[in-house]
């Protein structure tokens, strides 16, 4: 079965939105871990679709999340900019490669892939935090939180794309 | 008008992403009641009812261990309520005023890993459930209901870096405040209490009946450690909470039939 189709990728994000709000927002891992998993979307989501599509999904997505959780619209304004500032990371990131029409992150080296869910973890883990405190005198608990929460979000995020994306025979 | 359109054209990705921002900022920040309540409203309509169906299957698995914790509780009121009558049998039937109501009711969304948590309860308006009533357990203080809709109510628990609850230490008059610096779900923070406090580890803290939100004797938790400020006039607590911020259980909302009357009488001693 061919599960590029775009039939796949709402459904995917619908059960994004379920896992992380149901199962990993209810987690707390040594007490005050709860991994936010749904970042991956910025990876499964296909690299050369129209782009104003893809930031008004990724708006649309945030704020179900947020209805979910009671975040106001922080998961929304989160991964809009996530969304918008992609490009730039991936140029960052894969070089020359990205701007082939034909390119897929599926297909680029493992440690480089493994880094760009690194990196879009990490930033995503900070302006969520930062826009949380919303104040400068809590940044040593922004970083605080961002890397204990962002460690154990990579190591989740991996497990997940591994059953999400598509393996090529 | 065709630089105009060719300006819109040309830019519709970036004006696409600010006014998407903007939504977002206003709906996180909007002072404006109308907007924030509209949002709010339609939002815990929509997820409370998700959530009344996921925590309902969960709840269905714990009912032997509510159903014990219930006749445990029972047996510990019925006990307290015999030595009270023993004691209070001549009492002043004026001074048994029912002031404060307690209303039961369940959360069903609970978060504790944010730095601003909140606390979603199955009671609204039509539960006579309204905003800056408290929310308790058995166990101790919960939080504050910030938003109450039809149905669902959105409280902001004492996990939350703006909650500031009056509380005291028990058997003292010393008043401070509750707070949370966003590290554990299990520890809070009291500040404000003087350094002529004499306090030890493993006091009880209790709520202080300052506000017309909480009554008095509500606990809270014990000190766990404690340490002077930098100007060495004021204490900073560690409290161990009584509560399990990450189990709650039946929880119930209290309503100050005098609230009204309390703050009529601070507003004229204001003006």
């Amino acid at each position: 079965m061919n599960r590029e189709l775009p039939i796949y990728l709402p459904i995917k994000a619908v059960l994004l939105i379920l896992v992380q709000a149901f199962i990993f927002s209810k987690m707390a891992l040594f007490g005050f871990i709860s991994p936010m998993i749904y970042s991956i979307l910025l990876y499964i989501y296909p690299t050369h679709k129209n782009r104003s599509l893809w930031i008004t999904w990724a708006f649309l997505f945030g704020l179900s999340l947020d209805i979910l959780l009671d975040t106001l619209a922080l998961h929304a304004i989160v991964l809009l900019f996530m969304a918008y500032i992609r490009p730039k990371i991936m140029r960052f990131m894969f070089g020359l490669n990205f701007e082939q029409k034909s390119f897929r992150i599926q297909q680029a080296p493992v440690a480089q892939r493994y880094t760009f869910i690194a990196a879009i973890i990490l930033l995503h883990h900070l302006v969520y935090f930062s826009l949380e405190a919303f104040s400068w005198s809590k940044w040593l608990l922004v970083i605080e939180k961002t890397f204990s929460t962002g460690i154990v979000s990579f190591i989740f995020s991996l497990l997940l794309i591994n059953l999400l994306t598509t393996r090529k025979k | 008008m065709q630089r105009i359109i060719d300006f819109f054209l040309s830019n519709k990705l970036r004006l696409l992403f600010w006014c998407y921002l903007l939504i977002g900022i206003a709906l996180t920040t909007s002072e404006n009641i109308y907007l924030k309540s509209s949002y709010l409203n339609t939002s815990s309509r929509l997820s409370g009812g998700v959530h009344l169906f996921f925590s309902g299957i969960g709840d269905y698995f714990s009912l032997a261990s509510e159903n014990k914790f219930l006749t445990t509780q029972n047996k510990v009121l019925m006990e307290r309520l015999i030595a009270l009558e023993k004691h209070d049998l001549n009492r002043d039937s004026t001074l048994t005023k029912k002031n404060f109501e307690f209303i039961n009711g369940r959360i069903i969304k609970n978060s504790y890993t944010g730095i601003d948590n909140y606390l979603t309860l199955s009671l609204g308006k039509e539960d006579s459930v309204f905003t800056d009533m408290g929310v308790v357990n058995e166990k101790g203080l919960l939080g504050i209901i910030e938003f109450s809709g039809n149905s669902f109510s959105t409280v902001q628990s004492i996990l939350h870096s703006k909650s500031k609850i009056n509380v005291k230490v028990k058997g003292t008059d010393y008043f401070g405040s509750l707070v949370w610096d966003g590290k554990k779900p299990n520890k809070v923070q009291l500040i404000d209490i003087p350094d002529l406090a004499p306090i030890k580890k493993g006091d009880t803290i209790i709520s202080g009946g300052m506000s017309s939100i909480f009554p008095e004797n509500i606990p809270v938790g014990t000190i766990e450690d404690f340490k002077l400020t930098a100007a060495k006039n004021y204490y900073i607590v560690e409290i161990r909470l009584f509560n399990d911020m990450q189990n709650i259980g039946p929880v119930y909302v209290i309503k100050n039939h005098l609230k009204q009357e309390i703050k009529a009488v601070e507003n004229n001693k204001d003006e």
